[in-house]
């Protein structure tokens, strides 16, 4: 009995342990997560529940995110995204902060003060798009916050929030397409041969991807069904686009764009191909060769004229020994013959 | 004809023209192939194809290299060095050439892997066994600076290849590069060949001058058998040259180096390839791990110079073999301590003391080769020497990577690499012991008998103590009689 109630608390230790550790991240962090996220597990399965990390230290420029799973029907579609900026109690400073967004959303952009500047009173905040003021601002007592829902490319643009007091504090939320990277280096490649381009898009999926080249300053769109033997257009994966150029000439050089179709809007990369012909890199390449040949004759012949050197003057060493011998020789045969002649 | 027979090595003079070749050969095979993984993005994006794939043409250069090293310095003994690093030179520029022509990625493992690989076999350990050949008392300092050039190689010509790719793409720079390993040529034409006293093995070094004619003789009448410009190619003669060159393989002190070699470079290669991956399993940043490995390879270089000067230093000398097993040990312990630096903090000081030891070991490995088989087969020697390296490059960073991947953390293929380096240590460590006990026990019986003997030796009686010792005994006792006759 007493090791099957052991065996029962184990588990269930085991399961309060395994929901802290799925709430995630550090101790301190998973406390602030538990404030603010709001965990309705009743709801749409398409919806994504993600824990935020909330980490709100005081600095003006740190921004807060979080996601709620919406609780309504006709949205469900949808996601809910809540982006808060932290305001500064500087006058004068601004905060930016840049949203991006591909596809249709209901999202929050609320402005909050913090609690050490609660002393300011009387305070004015006004939402603006440009020179267009959003109505229907909720207030709480430190935050005040509007809500959009974003369904095309004319709701896109630059939030900014206003809080008028004895001094003016704004924050500016920038909603935006997502942007693609072309390449600042231009693609080198040669006549005759095939240029490679490609564009990626990090992280958001574009809906299909078009490709311009320009034409004095009109950009036309290439249709590769049309000119299948001068350009193929792949979609590797859906984020990324490769467009072949066969046959390369002269004339092929220029700016291309890389066209990247999202729900909210387009975004466009920019590319620069460069045509050489075969001659450039062939000039330095006999450059090196023809200095590698000099090189190796002046080798060879300091090797030829410092064996000859060696020669000579082995030679004169052999000269001057064959004389010395000689010398000797006549030395010692005049000493036996004196000798003999002594005797 | 002939160049007349030096002393001795001259350690200097025309030995420096050799040092600086063999320094460029290094930078135009060692450092080319390791700047061949910069062209990778390329490759990548021009034909369509995965890491993996295009990864494959660096291990077949590494491997072609390393493999065909053995026919490097059978052709540099056969025929000549100065021809052999040529035509290495010719072959590797040809292979980068045409791989600029390249249509496939198969064309490129082809050209840029096998052709530009046997290229570069030919050239590189004939160059090493020729600084051996013109330095003594310095080898190892010229060792060092002529191996320092694959890390200044690797260090300069890394950006240059960068920069040429960006304006010429992958094809001009291919073709730019393949003029600039032509260069080889002109590192051939250095290698002014040199006749040495000592190298024939009959004779040992101490031998007095009326000893040398036979010697010479014979050594003649080898020449002649072996060189094929003179004789018709005859099927013994083929057999007796080949054994003549390649019986220091059955030498037991060079059997001992083998296997401890093929035991370091199993422990060393999989390091370079993942420190990097390793470092950013631990959270270092991109940044950091580059600048690792940028410390590394500087390291390197100063380790190679350094421990070669060092290593030279009169009380040095004596123990070059203990100062390569010592520098392979703690390259061995490093890589033991390494699962257990989780930051960058900690493995900034791994990079620079493997760094280091990784320098001081490529240094003395020639130095090490030469004094095991003596001057002149160090050429072949070398060429076996480079030749186990190939094998445990190619199976080694697979086996780590399949290490990592079944048990998902790199601790213990780093404890793998670590204790092979340990043991190729000790094994050298144990070896010397051995040989030094048996020494003992020599000088004790030899200088039982005839001591007087040796101050009026005409050499045929020392020849005769002297013959069943090898090489290294030998070079004992010449030291022992020098001392006594000098008295």
């Amino acid at each position: 009995m007493p090791a099957a109630f052991s065996g029962k608390r184990l588990r269930l230790l085991l399961c309060l342990s395994l929901s802290f550790s799925l709430s995630g991240g550090s101790p301190a962090e998973r406390m602030m997560a538990t404030q603010t996220v709001n965990q309705q597990t009743h709801g749409s399965p398409s919806d994504h529940l993600t824990l935020g990390h909330n980490i709100s230290t005081p600095g003006p420029d740190l921004a807060t995110k979080v996601f709620k799973q919406a609780s309504g029907g006709n949205v469900s579609d949808v996601t809910f995204v809540e982006y808060e900026v932290l305001l500064p109690g500087v006058s004068g400073t601004s905060v930016e902060k840049n949203i991006t967004l591909d596809h249709g959303t209901r999202i929050e952009l609320s402005c909050r003060l913090d609690n050490k500047y609660s002393h300011l009173k009387s305070l004015q905040v006004t939402w603006k798009r440009g020179n267009e003021t959003v109505r229907h601002i909720n207030k709480t007592e430190t935050s005040w916050s509007i809500q959009l829902r974003i369904s095309d490319n004319s709701k896109l643009g630059s939030y900014s929030c206003t809080l008028k007091g004895e001094e003016e504090i704004s924050a500016t939320f920038h909603l935006q397409v997502p942007k693609i990277e072309g390449k600042e280096k231009p693609i080198i490649s040669y006549e005759g041969d095939t240029a490679i381009m490609i564009c990626k898009s990090f992280g958001y999926t574009p809906i299909a991807w078009t490709w311009y080249m320009t034409n004095g300053s009109e950009q036309i769109a290439i249709n590769d069904t049309l000119l299948a033997n001068k350009y193929v257009i792949h979609r590797i994966s859906a984020n990324v686009t490769h467009m072949k150029i066969l046959k390369l000439t002269k004339e092929d050089s220029g700016v291309y764009w890389c066209e990247a179709a999202f729900e909210l809007g387009k975004s466009k990369g920019k590319l620069k191909l460069k045509v050489l012909s075969l001659m450039v890199p062939l000039k330095p390449f006999l450059a090196i060769v023809a200095e590698v040949v000099i090189l190796v004759t002046i080798i060879f012949l300091y090797e030829i004229y410092s064996k000859k050197k060696e020669k000579s003057a082995e030679a004169e060493k052999e000269f001057d020994q064959v004389e010395q011998l000689n010398s000797e020789e006549s030395n010692g045969l005049e000493n036996s013959s004196a000798r003999h002649r002594k005797i | 004809m002939a160049s007349p027979r030096h002393a001795g090595p001259p350690d200097g003079g025309w030995g420096w023209m050799i040092v600086a070749g063999c320094f460029l050969v290094t930078i135009c095979t060692r450092a080319v192939t390791r700047c061949i993984s910069i062209f990778f993005v390329e490759f990548q994006a021009y034909f369509g194809q995965d890491y993996a794939r295009t990864a494959w043409i660096h291990s077949i250069v590494d491997c072609a290299t390393m493999l065909c090293a053995p026919l490097g310095s059978l052709i540099s003994n056969h025929v000549s060095c100065q021809v052999g690093i040529m035509l290495g030179g010719l072959l590797a520029s040809t292979g980068l050439i045409l791989s600029s022509f390249a249509t496939r990625l198969e064309h490129l493992y082809l050209s840029l892997g096998v052709l530009t690989g046997l290229g570069f076999a030919l050239c590189y350990s004939p160059a090493i066994a020729m600084v051996g050949k013109y330095f003594n008392k310095r080898k190892a300092l010229a060792y060092g600076i002529a191996m320092s050039g694959s890390g200044i190689g690797t260090f300069i010509l890394a950006p240059v290849v960068q920069l040429l790719i960006e304006q010429f793409s992958w094809r001009g720079a291919l073709l730019i590069l393949g003029g600039f390993v032509l260069n080889l040529c002109v590192c051939g034409a250095l290698m002014r060949p040199i006749a040495l006293k000592e190298d024939h093995k009959t004779a040992p070094e101490f031998l007095e001058q009326d000893y040398v004619p036979e010697a010479q003789k014979q050594d003649l009448k080898r020449m002649s058998i072996c060189s094929p410009l003179i004789k018709v190619w005859s099927h013994e003669c083929l057999c007796y040259c080949s054994w003549k060159e390649y019986d220091f393989l059955l030498m037991p002190g060079f059997m001992v180096l083998a296997v401890s070699v093929l035991f370091m470079a199993y422990g060393c290669s999989p390091l370079f390839v993942y420190l990097v991956p390793y470092a950013l399993s631990v959270g270092v940043s991109h940044h950091q791990a580059a600048f690792l490995m940028s410390i590394l390879g500087v390291i390197d270089i100063i380790g190679n110079i350094t421990f070669g000067w060092l290593t030279d230093r009169r009380c040095l000398k004596k123990h070059r073999h203990f100062c390569y097993l010592f520098a392979v040990g703690m390259d061995g312990l490093c890589c033991l301590f390494l699962p257990v630096l989780r930051n960058f903090p900690l493995l900034v000081p791994f990079s620079f003391t493997f760094g280091y030891f990784d320098g001081a070991y490529v240094t003395l490995i020639p130095v090490v080769t030469a004094d095991v088989v003596g001057t002149s087969s160090l050429s072949s020697a070398l060429g076996v020497v480079y030749f186990l390296h190939a094998i445990p490059y190619l199976v080694s960073p697979p086996v780590a990577g399949w290490l990592v991947d079944t048990t998902g953390s790199y601790t213990a293929s780093f404890l793998l690499c670590g204790f092979s380096m340990i043991f190729s240590s000790t094994l050298l460590c144990f070896a010397r012991l051995a040989k030094k006990i048996k020494r003992t026990h020599l000088q004790s019986l030899s200088s039982d008998t005839h001591t007087k003997q040796h101050v009026w030796t005409n050499g045929a009686i020392a020849y005769s103590v002297t013959a069943e010792l090898d090489q290294k005994d030998v070079e004992f006792l010449a030291v022992d009689t020098n001392s006594y006759s000098n008295r």
